[in-house]
């Protein structure tokens, strides 16, 4: 129940865990205490019963989106069903896309927001690259705007 | 038969591994069969010479993301073997838990997720959300129900947190092992159900026999524990090993084409996994589990190694039954805290636990301040290997005469029953015909 805020990816592949590094850098901060923060690393149907029994969540992942990388984008699940980038918004291959379909054949999903972020590198490596370091902190501003927004609005 | 056939299955990148399966038949001959690894090596056994004994559970416990916790449980074990440390009964029956729980998880994910769409005729588990919504709902609950045994014990089931040499550094509590054992037995008649649905789908699984080697523990003697975490190497050609003699059955070999090493023992191969351990251990099993052999009409021993599911199956209601018992001691018992100190030492030692896709063994040679000086991680998906070789020889010649899309099939189903460790991607070929 509640809120969950899960970060996707790996955090060995750079910029691949930026969304783990960003939800881990939210535990810093006061939130609301329905907030469930995940570290979600390269999981994917073992998601679906965390997201079931939640009322909202904010996905924060790495994703390919053909924009220039440290630039970041909010969106909606019906945005990677119709959309033409679909099957490539993710770079977990088809893990959280089909975890998500498969969750909406058995269930109501939950008003789901995803929050994508275009990495400049996904190498071996545990840092991030300089142009997500850079951003860092604007990531993390935006994702917790978006907690403390989130179901306060109209939501898809 | 002047028949021509090219077929090369690409498996779909995915972090459980790499394999293609490979067939050319020129004339109406087999010229080639096989099931290729083409994924790099990983040097694991490498990466652990000069650690310390305290971090090498935890380095190999990322040999595999669904194994986790049986790399750690053969590491521990070949620890304690070779640093001269024995677990009191209360880490061990905590232990059993932990390996329990992963096998039940990893068998659910695979009988329903894997196996299943074939069994229903769909190509992945997607369609068969929409024709059978309840068995993929239960799927998931099963599947969780796995996680969370393995989580209540070690902190979670990938990457075991407080699972140590000797014993743990955070024990469970009372409580907390009661709710999941309460959440067992509320799922049993789930798993019962899934043994009468899948019976009535059974047919659908393909003929086919080849005898072969089986290889797993065997209870240790005076023991009537179907093992999982303790025993001997058993053969069914009527051998048994300790455990620190594997490499007299697993004789590692290297074939060209493929990244991976080939096992064999007393025949061309031999199977490690669910089968193995049921047709060599079947007496051992939990009346229920019996009972459900038998619905299944599975009687030991089976050499056709499609019907590696149904021994999965068979396995996971043992499993709970004897998860059930065990809490049931520790409940009793209650949890005492214990030492877990230990002083490192020079010694060799090895390990061998069955993990979901057959048995595991880890071997360390520890220097006299407790560094890995040498390290041996033989994992089931390679001794499996030859097996799966042998039965594309054999199986392959006899299916020519079906359309390329259905050997594609069996062939692709054979690789997927024995549930190696690229398991992940299997639903997610690509088939390309030349």
């Amino acid at each position: 129940m509640g809120l969950l805020v899960v970060g996707l990816g790996n955090i060995l592949l750079k910029d691949e865990g930026v969304g783990v590094h960003v939800v881990n850098s939210l535990r810093d901060r006061p939130l609301p205490e329905d907030v469930t923060l995940m570290d979600g690393a390269t999981m994917g149907v073992d998601l679906l019963n965390d997201i079931l029994e939640s009322d909202r969540v904010i996905i924060v992942d790495s994703a390919q989106m053909d924009v220039s990388a440290g630039e970041y984008r909010t969106f909606g699940i019906s945005e990677i069903e119709d959309g033409a980038h679909f099957p490539n918004y993710s770079l977990h291959d088809l893990t959280f896309a089909e975890t998500i379909a498969l969750g909406g054949i058995i269930a109501t999903l939950p008003p789901i927001r995803i929050i994508g972020i275009q990495p400049e590198s996904i190498e071996h490596g545990n840092e991030l690259t300089g142009t997500l370091r850079k951003n860092f902190n604007e990531y993390v501003d935006h994702v917790h705007n978006t907690i403390m927004s989130f179901g306060k609005e109209e939501t898809d | 038969m002047s028949k021509n056939i090219d077929i090369h299955v690409h498996h779909v990148t995915r972090v459980e591994g790499h394999g293609d399966v490979l067939l050319n038949v020129k004339d109406g001959r087999v010229e080639h069969v096989a099931l290729n690894i083409v994924e790099a090596p990983r040097f694991f056994e490498g990466m652990l010479r000069g650690r310390a004994h305290y971090e090498v559970r935890e380095i190999v416990s990322r040999i595999c993301g669904i194994c986790a916790c049986g790399h750690a449980l053969a590491s521990v074990r070949a620890s304690e073997a070779a640093l001269g440390i024995e677990p009191s009964e209360q880490v061990v029956d905590l232990r059993k838990i932990v390996l329990a729980g992963e096998n039940l998880s990893s068998h659910f994910l695979h009988i329903f997720f894997l196996v299943a769409p074939d069994l229903f005729g769909v190509k992945s588990v997607l369609p068969l959300a929409t024709t059978h919504r309840d068995i993929v709902v239960r799927a998931l609950k099963l599947k969780k129900l796995g996680n969370d045994v393995s989580d209540v014990i070690v902190g979670r089931h990938v990457h075991p947190i407080t699972l140590d040499i000797k014993g743990f550094t955070v024990l469970p509590s009372v409580s907390a092992l009661a709710d999941v054992q309460k959440q067992i037995i509320e799922m049993i008649p789930e798993v019962v159900d899934t043994v009468d649905l899948i019976a009535s789908v059974a047919g659908g699984i393909p003929d086919f026999t080849r005898e072969t080697e089986y290889i797993s523990l065997g209870p240790v003697s005076g023991s009537t524990e179907y093992p999982f975490y303790d025993g001997v190497i058993k053969s069914s050609e009527g051998i048994t090993y300790y455990p620190a003699e594997y490499r007299k059955v697993t004789n590692e070999f290297i074939i060209p084409d493929s990244t991976a090493k080939h096992c064999k023992h007393l025949r061309d191969s031999y199977m490690v996994g669910a089968l193995a351990r049921f047709n060599n251990n079947s007496d051992l099993l939990h009346p229920e589990a019996k009972k459900a052999a038998e619905k299944l009409g599975m009687i030991a021993p089976v050499h056709n190694p499609y019907m590696i599911t149904l021994a999965q199956l068979i396995e996971t209601i043992h499993i709970m039954h004897d998860t059930v018992e065990i809490i049931d001691k520790i409940i009793r018992r209650g949890i005492k805290d214990e030492d877990y100190t230990y002083q490192p030492r020079a010694g060799t030692g090895s390990g061998a636990v069955e993990v979901p896709r057959g048995i595991l063994f880890h071997h360390y040679t520890y220097d006299s301040k407790g560094r890995i000086e040498y390290a041996d991680c033989v994992i089931p998906t390679t001794q499996n290997l030859e097996n799966i070789d042998q039965d594309f020889r054999k199986l392959a010649p006899t299916i020519l005469d079906k359309s390329e899309e259905e050997i594609s099939l069996l062939l692709q189903m054979l690789v997927r029953a024995y549930d190696p460790c690229i398991s992940c991607s299997t639903h997610q070929l690509n088939v390309r015909f030349k």
